[in-house]
Order: structure tokens, then sequence, then C-alpha cells
């Protein structure tokens, strides 16, 4: 065998500099030692990346922040494109690890940095701030900006700050609404703002029209009266118990919005709110992705549903995500359904069943008989008779329906007829996927059970809905082994539609001409979708 | 892409003299050809020196996937990518060269990410062995720089 030549280190310097961009520091420092061509290389890597700071407990953290310091001490790169330091801090009382903030700031703006991300979590946790040195706010070349704990407060006299700010983030930290506006009307290409948890805000107007997204979670109840959304091409939107004092103007461009609130409301202030929640709703009509918690469900039961109205605001929703407790209520579910059921474009199910599982004492659901709340008629089951030659209707219940994602299945009871009924109600899958959550809650023979279910129809979805995964036929022997009673006749019917809807298609052949090459092929055969 | 440009072909000869036809589209995913064809200096055949035909012809796939897929979901385009890069050493710097060489920015990013994986998390030994193609010998022999930020397991 012919010797390897060094083919890595006769690429030039920019290509190398390039692959060291992608690693974390310390690697890209630890290059430093391999032959004299690597030795000053990491000094001039554009992307200064240092990753959570190992700490030695999770109680007092005691963390050495000179290594960045002397790797910043011996840095040359004139322009850096992205800093990134993730660590923990001490409170204002420790010295041990206090880190040298300003200078790292200071060294971030004389090097043109286009991305920052200053991001710190105080241990053991209490509100503190750090400040920003003023020339900070005119650094011109800032494109990226993610910070905790500061005061976020630029100095009111010209120049104005950060011009060229595209996206900005803040997470714990102070700034009042004067910084707010003056941010919103100097930083005119900002696409993206974030406040996690910031105080000192009482009434925010947000506006701008670059902004494309915008993330509030409130802090303090107490303090904020109003929070006005005047964006004409905003197109996500996440809160955290917003909803009272929200208002959006110009909502036509949203596609996706992330809504969430306290869990259960009480009755009290029950139509005021539900007022407000009313017209944001109508203006939340066109969104194409919509995440709520418990308070959603609660809401379109209580305005819908119960009055014997049907919810049909969402006429574009493709995405739903949904999480909360309220769905181990028996007859949440059936209008949970029902909800579904009047999205018509409904794509894909994310159902987070986390807050169910992790509340209350652990105790199984008592069987659960959805017949009884589902009355045939009342909200309409798909019936195919394939034998007969019935054809499926045109628009059908959640026919569009591609992906079902289930996080923190545990296998109650509840859980279950909710995946039966999801799995009755939708003919196409292309992907379908149930996370296990790793809780000690779980119980575990439960488990066990329910992922060989999954495993079986997975495998028989992957005939007509292909993953890009190797390509193995299942024996037909091998399923007659894995069908087990209670799955049998759902599995049976839910060929059966797809099967039909296939030939509705004139793609059954094509499929079949498929299946017939993976088998002839047998190692690596990546069969692409036919839709 | 610039919508002024219209989607005819256009001849890319490698090194080696092989032809290859492509859609204009394609071939200026490339920042060099764009700049030739913008410019009007491209004549029907543009020469592509120092990249082979072997090469040429995975960046032109690489360019197709990309264009083709703009669409597609980004996952999908991702797996592509992931499986792309996975080649062995000699073709992924010859890709490398003629992505830089010829300015094609998702292909060098792919392929920059790839080794900087594979260099990621490795010892300085196994790094020179492996990368470098050093032989144990000169490792046990030469003297080295000793920093405080390496790790110790070749010493």
């Amino acid at each position: 065998m012919e010797e390897q030549v060094d083919r890595i280190s006769a690429l030039p310097d920019e290509v190398i500099l390039h692959i060291l961009s992608f690693m974390p520091m310390k690697f890209a420092i630890q290059t430093g030692i391999l032959s004299n061509r690597w030795r000053h290389l990491w000094k001039f890597n554009p992307v200064l990346d240092f990753p959570p700071f190992p700490s030695s407990s999770t109680t007092e953290p005691v963390v050495d922040y000179g290594f960045v310091n002397r790797c910043l001490s011996l840095h040359k790169a004139p322009i850096i494109r992205k800093f990134t330091i993730i660590t923990v801090v001490g409170d204002s009382t420790s010295d041990s690890f206090n880190p040298d903030i300003e200078s790292w700031v200071d060294f971030a703006a004389s090097k043109h940095v286009r991305f920052l991300e200053f991001y710190w979590f105080v241990k053991p946790y209490c509100p503190r701030l750090f400040q920003l040195p003023n020339s900070f706010y005119d650094t011109d070349s800032l494109e990226q900006l993610v910070m905790s704990y500061v005061d976020f407060n630029p100095p009111p006299s010209p120049p104005p700050p950060f011009v060229s700010l595209k996206k900005l983030t803040l997470f714990r930290s102070q700034l009042t609404d004067e910084a707010l506006e003056a941010v919103m009307s100097t930083c005119l290409l900002l696409e993206s703002l974030a406040l996690h948890f910031c105080y000192g805000l009482v009434n925010v107007k947000v506006s701008g029209t670059a902004l494309k997204e915008f993330v509030f979670y409130r802090e303090n109840l107490g303090e904020m009266t109003t929070l006005q959304v005047d964006a004409p091409n905003l197109a996500t939107l996440k809160t955290w118990r917003c909803l009272n004092i929200l208002r959006l103007n110009n909502s036509c461009s949203l596609l996706g919005a992330n809504l969430f609130d306290v869990g259960n409301w009480d009755l009290e202030n029950w139509d005021l709110r539900k007022s407000n929640v009313r017209i944001l709703l109508d203006q939340l009509a066109q969104v194409e992705v919509l995440a709520a918690n418990d308070w959603f469900l609660q809401f379109v039961i209580e305005e819908y549903y119960r009055n014997g109205k049907r919810c049909t605001i969402f006429k574009n929703l493709k995405e739903f995500y949904f999480m909360g407790s309220q769905l181990k209520e028996e007859y949440n579910m059936v209008f949970f359904f029902a909800f579904l059921e009047d999205c018509p474009l409904l794509q894909k199910i994310k159902i987070d069943f986390r807050l169910s599982c992790w509340t209350g004492i652990h105790k199984k659901l008592p069987t659960m008989d959805i017949a009884r709340y589902y009355p045939h008629g009342a909200i309409e089951f798909i019936e195919i008779n394939p034998q007969a030659g019935e054809l499926l209707p045109q628009v059908s219940l959640l026919l569009q329906l591609k992906s079902i994602e289930l996080l923190y299945f545990s296998g109650y009871k509840y859980e279950m007829e909710l995946v039966k009924l999801l799995l009755e109600k939708t003919s196409f899958f292309k992907n379908k996927c149930v996370s296990t959550p790793e809780l000690p809650l779980v119980p575990r023979s439960c488990l066990s059970e329910i992922s060989v279910h999954f495993q079986k129809v997975d495998n028989h979805h992957s005939l007509s809905a292909p993953q890009k995964q190797p390509f193995t036929l299942p024996r037909p022997t091998s399923f007659e082994e894995l069908k087990t009673p209670p799955f049998e006749d759902l599995l049976k019917s839910s060929r059966a539609i797809r099967s039909k809807s296939h030939k509705l298609n004139g793609d059954v052949n094509k499929t079949l001409g498929l299946l017939e090459a993976a088998q002839s092929f047998h190692s690596k055969f990546y069969v692409t979708p036919t839709n | 892409m610039s919508s002024s440009l219209e989607k005819n072909m256009l001849i890319l000869r490698s090194s080696d003299g092989e032809e290859f036809i492509v859609p204009e589209v394609v071939a200026v995913m490339s920042k060099a050809i764009k700049n030739m064809v913008e410019d009007e200096c491209a004549s029907n055949t543009i020469p592509v020196p120092n990249v082979d035909a072997n090469i040429l012809a995975m960046v032109i796939e690489f360019c197709k996937k990309h264009d083709e897929s703009e669409a597609e979901a980004a996952s999908d385009l991702k797996t592509f990518d992931s499986e792309f890069v996975n080649r062995g050493q000699e073709a992924l710097y010859d890709l490398i060269t003629a992505a830089n060489f010829r300015d094609v920015k998702e292909l060098l990013d792919a392929l920059c990410q790839n080794v900087a994986e594979m260099i990621k998390g490795k010892s300085v030994h196994h790094i020179r062995i492996q990368f470098l193609g050093y032989q144990l010998f000169e490792i046990l022999t030469s003297n080295f720089i000793w920093n405080i930020w390496c790790d110790r397991d070749f010493d």
C-alpha cells in the first residue's frame, strides 16, 4: 500500500480555517500541536466557540475562565465571525468565579464580531445584572446578539445602537420601555426579537417592517399592562402567559403561533379573557402552525363544542402541537378529536403528554369506553368497505395527516385510545414517532408492549410510505407472527384504506414495482416517495 | 439564483478532457462560473482545470440535488449531504479543493463540516496517523510543543 500523503495540510489556509470554524475552540487549539503547519493556524480561526464549561459540582460550580482570557490574548484574527460563550457564573457575592465580562465584550467589539452569544447562567439563581460598556452599543458590525442577565440600556445620545442588528435575544435581562423603543426605531433590519423573562417592561409596543419573529415570555404578571404587536411581516409569534394582554395589529402574514399560558384557567374573569382570546384567535385564523396548551382546549370546548358549534376557524392549519393534562379527561379527548377534524388541511400532529404523566399520583386511569362518548353520526367516522367497491370521499377527515408524533408517551389507557383513534382515522403516514419518557414514573411493562405494537405498524407502513432507511421487506410469515389481536382489525382496515387510495391515484403498480426492485437489490435501497 | 439567466445549458470540460452538459442554473452554483457567465466571458464550453472528470461528476451531482430540492424538506437535503460527504480521504480532499477553487459554498461548508467532525474529539496521535499520514515512528521520536490545552495520551 502506498504511503499516505498529508493531503489535509496541503489545503490552503483559508480552507483549513474554514474546517476549524466548525469546531469548538478547545479542539481547534488542540490542532496546534499537530505540526508546524498547524501551530498558529487556530489563532486565526474566525469562529470562537466556547461550549458549556464543565462545572465540578452542581451546587457550587467552580469555573476557571482563565482559559478564555488566555485564548483571547493569543488570538490574532482581525475579524471574528462568531463568538460564543455559554457558561455558569456565580452570584455577586462569590468572587471565585466572576467572569471578566467587560473584557470579553470589549474584545468582541474590537474584532467586529457579527454573531455574539454570551449565554451565562447565574448559579445559584438570583437576579443579577451585568453592565455593558456604553461603547458596546455602537458596534455596527453586530448582526446577532444573544445575552443573558444584562442591564440592556443603550445610551440615549447618538450614535444609534446596533445599526445592522438582525436578531436580538435577551434572557432574564432588564430593559425599559424606552430602551426597547430605541432598539425598534434604530434597528431597522431587525428580523427576530426574543425576550425571555425580561423585567422592567410595562407597556410594550413592538413594531417594525422587517420583523419576522417575535418571542415574548412574560416574567412578572403584575408589572405588565399591555403588549402590542404591530409588525406587518411577522411570520412567527411565540408567547407565554400573555393571552390577556396581547393585541395584534396587522397579523396578515402570520404563519405560526405558539401560544402558551398557564394550564388551567379559573372561571373568574372568564368572560373578560374569553373576549380577548376570541379576537386573538380570529386574527390567527390563517396560521399554518399552532401550538398551545390546556387553555386552548378549554376555550374551544367552552366556546364551541359545548354549545353545539364547530370550531372552523383554522382552515389553513397544517401542524398542531398540543401539550397539556386535560386530555386525560375522557370527554375532552372526544372534543379534541372534533377539533382536529375541523382542520381540513392538518398534516402533522404532535402531542406532548409530559404534563399528564407528571402531575398527580402515578396511577393508571380506568379503562375507557370510547364509543360511549363518540356516538356514530354525531362526529363521523370514515367507514370504507373496499369489498363493496366504495370510493374514498374526495375530502375526508384527517386525510392529509402524514405525521403523528407523541412525546412522553407512557402507555396510559387514554393515550392508547388516542393512538388507536388516530390510526383509525388516518390513511397516509410518512412518519410516526413515539418518544418515551425517561421517567421513573413510567410503567415499564406497558412501555415494552406499546413499542412492539409500533414496530409492527411501522414496518407495515413503510411499504407504502417509504422512509430513508435501508429497506428490508417484512416476510408475510413474520407479519403473521407479529399480529396481536387488538391491533389486527385496525391494521386490516387501515391497509384496506391505503390500498384503495393507491388504486385511486394509480400508484399501486409503481409501488409494487419498487418493492420488487428492493427485493432484488436487497442491500441498500432507498425508496423514493411515490406521491 | 439570478432570474435574468436563461435556463440554457453549459458545457463543462474537466482537466482530463471529458465534457459534461449541465443546466446553467446548476453550473452557476459555483461562484467562479457564475462570475464568468455574468461577465459574458464564457463561451459555450467552460474549462474547469484542476478538477478531473470523476470529481467534477460528483460536484455536479451535488449541485443538481441542491438546485432541484430547493422546495424539498431541509431534512432530506441534510441526509443527502451527510451521505454525499461520507467518502474516502482522497476523494474528500479532491472535492474540497474543487469546491474551494470553483467557490461552491454549500459544498465547501458540507465538506469542511465533515472533516471537522472527523477531527473533533480525536487524540492528537489519532489525527496525525489518520489525517496527516504520520508513521508511528515519527510520533514517538519527534519533539512536540507542549501546550496546556492538549491532551496527553501520546506521551
